[in-house]
């Protein structure tokens, strides 16, 4: 395909859409939308090409983007719940009512053209921008930030993104391709490419006409992968740039606590392993985090500066007992709830907002819900009379004031120990965003391969690890005097949990004895910190 | 209404348009001939690419009909009066009606004031938007009962003709084509656009329903190879099933016939007719119901003749006129239920069968049917049919010699309204694919079925699936292209066969909310009740079930059957006769507590216990799955640090509840807990009030011994920081201990380091039940099986008690230790139960017995030993202390007096409290526990024998002179 014709396509989306329909006299309308996107996906197959598509999001909003225009949507489907939209696949005038295609309507005249064996469906979808996503992952599609004046975008339903207050669009998204549109899940993140309409919100319920929204007619879709921008596992680091990433995060968020860094970091690498058994991803708390009135910690932003997607939920009464974690249904409409993240999202909740005071019903559903996602990576979406539970795959990190968090139980809890002075520790933990120092960019971008690669990397144990690890159990156990240093299989299955998780922080394939050795050190570093408590 | 050309568009109504359409297009009509269609009545599975069901309306509006007029078709709805916007089931679909009294412009002198004179009901089923019209029977009753296509019967007065069920000369405008009906070819018999004759369907349904027998089935199912139920006798699978469903109806007043269609599929001369109900069901069932209803006269009049009971003479008579004047039904039912989600634009007009949860109902909304007008002038009354919640009002009054303008008004009280409700229905769990959000769709339920549902309840829909266009505005002609989709219900059933609803049975009226109608309903749950049933014949059925309770839970294999027995239960017993309400209660709840050191998945078997158990609570310290709950984040004022305090124990009846960290509950808590596990009551104060409800719980909770170890030193009651006497309430009680043992702890490394490190972890599942089954059986034995005791095992429970209580005998000993009370004897009297309902039998016998005392045997083993005695002590776990401990306070007791004594006698005031415990440690062998030297010290302060002064360190203890 030659530029010209993508420019063509760019500007006239719908046209050259017409184009193929008109190419075949003799079309099958069940295989067209099928045909639609392979031959779209072809037109803007290379990254060049693809790139090149205008982009919708938070900066360049729907109505940036003239009417019918062609853009691409890096989104999470946020809710598959609407029932299919049926539309007239072929009409007599040899067209279709795809695609936003002759402005929806039929006319008087149009009656008679009607035929019912040519009624197809799409799927109807509610996508929203990315929750959490880092401002860095946006940098490699170029695009023209801005340049063309808008009025702020005003987001027409809030409620169905997991933070309504951040800075979001909402699109929903019609899916002509109903195989592929019947593999899409809630919290998947797929890149649409399609025309932006407005049209009136899908429902089957509403008897006043609906609002309008923004719409995307899909012509085609790429799933994004979790880490967003592509990576590879294992690559080649000097040895160092971990140590030096761990250091970074102690120095901007931590106070220079560098074993506390290092949990952090391990514990935001983890993913879900396997259901069954399940080798979840083990969460932390990190305590003896002091709290700054209402503020919020650094912690979060410095996180996000390196991991694709990070959700940071301060707690406060207020948010736990007057905002939703899960999501739920009211009146047919699936309103999002914090928790509501793509896979691989790191979720960091602060208590430093808890002051003493009630909890209510909701609130306490809403611990539930955290605690649940902890300890079995499921969330419960609420559906009047039923509840529908989804897998999740997030890495949960507490950071509180107390010995331990005052709602939950994580795997593991490492208290904060800092040199500094404590006034010291106040302004280095609640630091303004301005006053983190960035290390030069190749550094960084260093970091985040690594973390891109160690988030879907997988380890294997060999032989002679495992017999090793077998060992050091029977032996620790045999070993123990008192009740209280007695390993216990859950240990062991933490241990060897963090040890992955170590191995893969080292862009390493194999849990080696040196890795099992380090794992128990880390270990033993944090106990020793808690029994000096 | 304006007064359109008679001969074209004679009619007020569009259906009978169309009928006339239909009539006069057999070649001649302007309009093509799409009259057998409704117009939302598209198959598109034919592809008949002419057929446009939407040019009758269009060729209409290009004549300048009126606007309202075209908005009476229903795929044009706007359903302005209704919340969710559906076309309204509109009564106009009866031609006959309309022809009675639909052109009220027509003749005023023919139809003067009063309509009522129409003997027979309309068939105005809201659900079937019927294009066809079958003329209901008329008054005349002996020709009826003549079968219209009876062969024999081919010698009938014209007038029978319209039974054909065929547009009928009533269907007619009446001046159009009088007496054409009679004339009409065959053809228009035939469903338009397809090879199905009408008259044929017609014939084939007769015959069924006289001719179908229950045999006919049970070799339909062997066929297919389903399980059969064994008929009581040969006779039972000779009944004429719908000729005994024929007479119930008329017996009982009911006017529904529930129709399974897999017994048309069964009968084998019937069978493309249950093809043909299922693609057209529109013209089907109203043809269906008109051979029901000859039928219905047939078989009442054949029995009025051969002088069956209440059938006879005037009584018979007056049975058969009301016959004539009733609606009568089909309400065909038991297709494959199919996905909501895989309903596509080709099933429209289609008979579907879906599942789902109904979310929503409308309250019921009154479809008005017949509006009624009288002129205030001349008091000339007119009937009109209603569209769609819409009233055409008549501009002027119709007598000619009245003719006022804006004269006439609606008489409320003579309009004739049917029931109308709209629901909302949502799919199940089970039919959403993993990962996606549940679908909605909405349902229309007219007349008896409205109601039927409630919100909550899961029920399996039959009914036409349709799609209408949606209109941008609706005062606007335009459309989108777009189109929403509903189902018209013709058919509910209510599904009971879920458990994991769990709801109250006894919150239902018994009887009350029955899908109306007659009719063989049978269920799925026999099948699935055969299945639990031959499941529970296996030998190893015990084994497989404990083994499919937490099947990631290594060994425990005890703990997993008595949790296995607690979730199956005893029966609840009580006193009939006595005092109150009906005397004595003795539970069957079985109560189950796991003690034990961190680490050891208690929490785990827990939660597991919770997903299997219907109406089951999970709470722990930290949050309770039940709702109505509070908390209170508060400082603690030991530590200053921010804790939350979980509020009160939610509990539900019959249902189980699982506390984890039960020794972390408050004492409110456990004082409530008290309550329940003995009286199975919970007591509550508000606003004055003090009532009491039941709380059929059974509890199962985990603890955490004192200071998170287990020590084994010491008895259990010193381990576990919680009264006695709660303890003492749970029928089993583990110890789940962590002990060190080199071989089984390399197994488990092993195991682990297999199963985490793999990075594709293998499945290990040998022969375990899926949770839902697990769940299902244990539902079914709980409701269906309530085993008795036989008497062998009454004598196996006597000596079992006998010989449990002598474990404690010790020839030796002079003193006797309580091992069994008669509370163990119940538990185990509970605990047999449960393992009789387990093998689903309806007796307790002796193995059940065996078992039950192996458990409790092997729990009290565990739990009630006494460490320092090696022997075991129920009242340890009665009283809190056991016999030996008794002792050696006793001996503790009588050295601190001598102590204090010889410090008296050797001028000492007193001594100090540390000194004390440090000297007494020097006599003893055994260590001196400072719990047990606190309660010697207190009671003999309580007894006035000694004094304890200062604080802390510094205390002393004086003894003090009598």
């Amino acid at each position: 395909m030659t530029s010209s014709s993508n420019s063509n396509v760019m500007q006239n989306p719908l046209r050259s859409l017409l184009d193929l329909y008109e190419s075949d006299a003799d079309i099958d309308v069940d295989s067209f939308p099928a045909k639609v996107a392979s031959h779209f996906s072809e037109i803007f197959a290379s990254r060049d090409a693809f790139n090149e598509i205008p982009v919708l999001d938070w900066l360049r909003p729907p109505k940036y983007h003239s009417d019918r225009s062609l853009v691409r949507f890096r989104a999470m489907i946020q809710d598959t719940s609407s029932s299919s939209e049926i539309y007239l696949a072929r009409r007599r005038n040899g067209h279709t009512s795809g695609w936003g295609l002759f402005a929806d309507t039929l006319d008087g005249r149009d009656d008679a053209e009607m035929d019912y064996a040519d009624l197809r469906e799409c799927s109807v979808l509610w996508a929203v921008s990315i929750p959490g996503e880092s401002e860095w992952c946006t940098d490699d599609l170029p695009g023209d930030h801005g340049s063309k004046p808008y009025e702020p975008h005003q987001e027409a339903r809030p409620h169905k993104y997991p933070a309504a207050n951040s800075k979001h669009i909402g699109v929903q998204v019609k899916v002509y391709e109903n195989s592929r549109a019947a593999l899409m899940k809630s919290t998947e993140m797929h890149n649409f490419v399609g025309v932006l309409t407005h049209e009136p919100l899908h429902s089957d319920v509403n008897d006043e006409p609906s609002i309008q929204v923004p719409t995307l007619h899909v012509l085609f879709s790429r799933p994004v992968p979790r880490t967003i921008i592509p990576r590879s596992f294992p690559l080649q680091f000097h040895t160092d740039i971990r140590e030096e990433l761990i250091s970074w995060i102690a120095d901007e968020a931590l106070a220079g606590d560098k074993t506390a860094a290092e949990w952090v970091f391990l514990c935001a690498l983890a993913r879900v392993q396997s259901r069954t058994p399940p080798i979840l991803p083990p969460s932390l708390t990190l305590a003896k985090f002091p709290s700054h009135g209402d503020q919020h910690p650094i912690l979060p932003v410095v996180i996000s500066r390196i991991f694709p997607t990070v959700t940071h939920i301060p707690l406060s009464l207020s948010t736990i007992n007057t905002t939703s974690f899960f999501p739920e249904s009211k009146d047919e409409d699936l309103h999002s709830g914090w928790l509501q993240v793509p896979p691989g999202s790191v979720v960091l909740i602060s208590e430093g907002g808890i002051r003493e005071g009630g909890v209510n019903e909701k609130g306490i559903m809403n611990i539930r819900a955290i605690q649940e996602l902890m300890n079995g990576q499921t969330l419960d979406y609420v559906f009047p009379y039923s509840r529908f539970s989804f897998p999740t795959d997030t890495a949960c990190v507490t950071v509180c004031e107390g010995k331990k968090s005052v709602f939950f139980q994580t795997s593991v809890t490492v208290p904060l120990q800092s040199r500094c002075p404590d006034a010291e520790i106040i302004q280095h933990l609640y630091k303004s965003e301005s006053e983190i120092k960035m290390p030069p960019t190749e550094r960084l971008d260093a970091f985040r391969a690594l973390v891109g690669g160690a988030k879907i990397g997988s380890v294997t144990v060999g032989e002679d690890v495992a017999k090793y690890i077998q060992d050091d159990f029977v032996k620790e156990r045999q070993q123990s005097s008192s009740q209280a240093e007695k390993v216990t299989s859950e240990n062991l299955i933490l241990r060897m949990t963090i040890a992955r998780l170590l191995a893969l922080s080292y862009h390493s394939q194999e849990v080696t004895i040196a890795i099992w050795e380090d794992t128990k050190k880390l270990e033993a570093a944090k106990n020793a910190r808690l029994a000096s408590l | 209404m304006s007064s359109p050309p008679a001969l074209d568009f004679p009619s007020s109504d569009m259906d009978d348009v169309q009928m006339g359409d239909a009539q006069q297009g057999q070649g001649a009509a302007p309009t093509p001939a799409e009259g057998l269609f409704l117009p939302g009545t598209p198959s598109t599975s034919m592809g008949t690419p002419a057929r446009t069901p939407m040019s009758g309306f269009a060729a209409r509006r290009a004549l300048g009909m009126t606007t309202p007029k075209s908005k009476r078709t229903p795929l044009f709805a706007p359903g302005t009066s209704s919340p969710l916007a559906y076309p309204s089931s509109s009564p106009s679909k009866t031609p006959r009606r309309a022809a009675n009294y639909g052109p009220i412009d027509s003749d005023p002198l023919d139809f003067p004031s009063s309509p009522m004179r129409a003997p027979a009901p309309r068939n105005l089923r809201g659900d079937i938007h019927a294009s066809l019209s079958f003329t209901p029977t008329s008054s005349s009753r002996r020709p009826i009962r003549a079968p219209p296509l009876d062969p024999m019967m081919s010698d009938n007065p014209p007038s029978d003709g319209t039974m054909l069920g065929l547009p009928t000369s009533s269907g007619l405008p009446p001046l159009s084509a009088p007496g054409a009906p009679t004339d009409e070819p065959d053809e228009i018999r035939a469903i338009w656009g397809t090879t199905v004759n009408l008259s044929e369907t017609m014939k084939l349904f007769r015959d069924f329903l006289k001719g179908f027998k229950p045999k006919y089935r049970l070799a339909h199912d062997r066929e297919q190879g389903q399980r059969t139920r064994a008929l009581a006798s040969p006779e039972e699978g000779e009944i004429i099933l719908y000729e005994m469903y024929l007479r119930r109806m008329r017996q009982t007043g009911e006017s529904n016939l529930n129709l399974d269609v897999t017994n048309l599929l069964a009968y084998p001369p019937c069978r493309k007719l249950h093809n043909q109900l299922v693609k057209y069901p529109q013209e089907v069932v109203p043809a269906m119901d008109q051979v029901l209803k000859d039928l219905m006269l047939e078989l009442a009049d054949e029995d009025q003749r051969a002088g069956v009971e209440e059938m006879q003479g005037d009584h018979g008579d007056e049975e058969i006129s009301e016959i004539m004047t009733r609606v009568y039904k089909v309400r065909p039912f038991g297709l494959k239920p199919v996905n909501m989600r895989d309903l596509n634009p080709s099933d429209t007009d289609k008979l579907v069968c879906i599942k789902g949860l109904v979310i929503r109902t409308t309250p019921i909304i009154p479809d008005m049917k017949v509006a009624f007008f009288r002129c205030m002038s001349c008091h000339h009354t007119i009937q009109a049919e209603i569209d769609r919640g819409k009233i055409t009002e008549p501009a002027r009054c119709p007598r000619d010699v009245c003719g006022a303008v804006s004269s006439l008004s609606l008489i409320h009280n003579r309009c004739t309204f049917a029931d109308r409700q709209l629901i909302r229905l949502q799919e199940t769990p089970d039919a959403v694919p993993d990962g996606q959000t549940p679908h909605t769709v909405s349902l229309g339920v007219y007349d008896e079925l409205v109601d039927v549902s409630k919100p909550g309840d899961r029920v399996m829909v039959s009914g036409i699936f349709r799609s209408v266009p949606v209109r941008v505005n609706p005062r606007q002609r335009v459309m989108k292209s777009l189109f929403r989709t509903y189902i018209d219900v013709v058919h509910i059933k209510l599904s009971d066969s879920d458990t994991r609803l769990g709801y109250d049975r006894s919150t239902r009226p018994i009887g009350g909310d029955r899908v109306p109608g007659v009719g063989g309903h049978q269920t799925r749950r026999a099948e699935l009740e055969a299945k639990l049933r031959t499941m529970s014949q296996r030998d190893d059925i015990y084994e497989i079930l404990s083994r499919s309770l937490a099947p990631s839970i290594w060994e425990m294999d005890d703990v997993k059957k008595g949790i296995l027995l607690q979730l199956f239960g005893g029966t609840n017993k009580s006193i009939k006769r006595g005092g109150g309400g009906g005397g004595p209660r003795y539970r069957g709840d079985i109560n189950v507590l796991l003690v034990g050191d961190p680490g050891t998945s208690k929490s785990q078997i827990l939660q597991y216990v919770h997903k299997i158990a219907p109406r089951g609570v999970y709470t722990s310290g930290k949050g309770s799955s039940a709702v109505g709950l509070t908390a209170y984040v508060t400082r603690d004022p030991d530590s200053k640090q921010l804790v939350l305090e979980s509020g009160a124990l939610v509990l539900s009846d019959g249902g189980v509840c699982c506390i984890d960290e039960f020794d972390k509950m408050s004492d409110a808590t456990r004082s409530v807990l008290h309550e329940v596990m003995e009286q199975q009551t919970v007591s509550i104060a508000k606003a004055g009030i003090i009532t009491t409800l039941n709380a059929r719980t059974s509890i199962l909770a985990a603890a955490n011994p004192v200071g998170s170890k287990y020590d084994t030193e010491l008895p259990i009651t010193r381990n576990i920081d919680l009264p006695p006497t709660l303890i003492s309430r749970f029928d089993l009680l583990y110890l789940v201990l962590d002990q060190i043992d080199e071989v089984l702890d390399r197994k488990l490394a092993q195991h682990l380091v297999g199963l985490y490190l793999e990075d594709t972890p293998m499945n290990t599942g040998n022969d375990i039940l899926p949770i839902h089954e697990l769940s299902a059986y244990i539902d079914y034995a709980r409701n269906k099986v309530h085993p008795v005791i036989t008497e062998a095992a009454g004598n196996e429970l006597v000596s079992s008690y006998v010989e449990m209580r002598n474990m404690g005998d010790d020839p030796r000993a002079s003193e006797k230790r309580i091992t069994a009370t008669t509370r163990q004897l119940e538990s185990m009297i509970r605990l047999s139960e449960g393992h009789a309902r387990m093998r689903m039998s309806e007796f307790v016998e002796v193995a059940d017995v065996r078992e039950a005392y192996r458990l409790m045997r092997e729990a009290i083993r565990t739990s009630a030993m006494d460490p320092r005695t090696g022997k075991i002590d129920m009242s340890m776990l009665n009283t809190g202390t056991g016999q030996g401990q008794r002792k050696l306070r006793d001996d503790m007791r009588k050295e601190v007096v001598a102590m204090l004594d010889r410090a008296g006698a050797s001028g000492k005031r007193g001594i100090r409290w540390t000194d004390v415990v440090k000297q007494l440690s020097e006599q003893s062998s055994m260590k001196v526990d400072t719990a047990d030297f606190n309660e010697v010290i207190k009671t003999l302060e309580n007894e006035g024998i000694v004094k304890v002064m200062g604080e802390r360190e510094k205390r002393m203890i004086r003894r003090i002179e009598g």
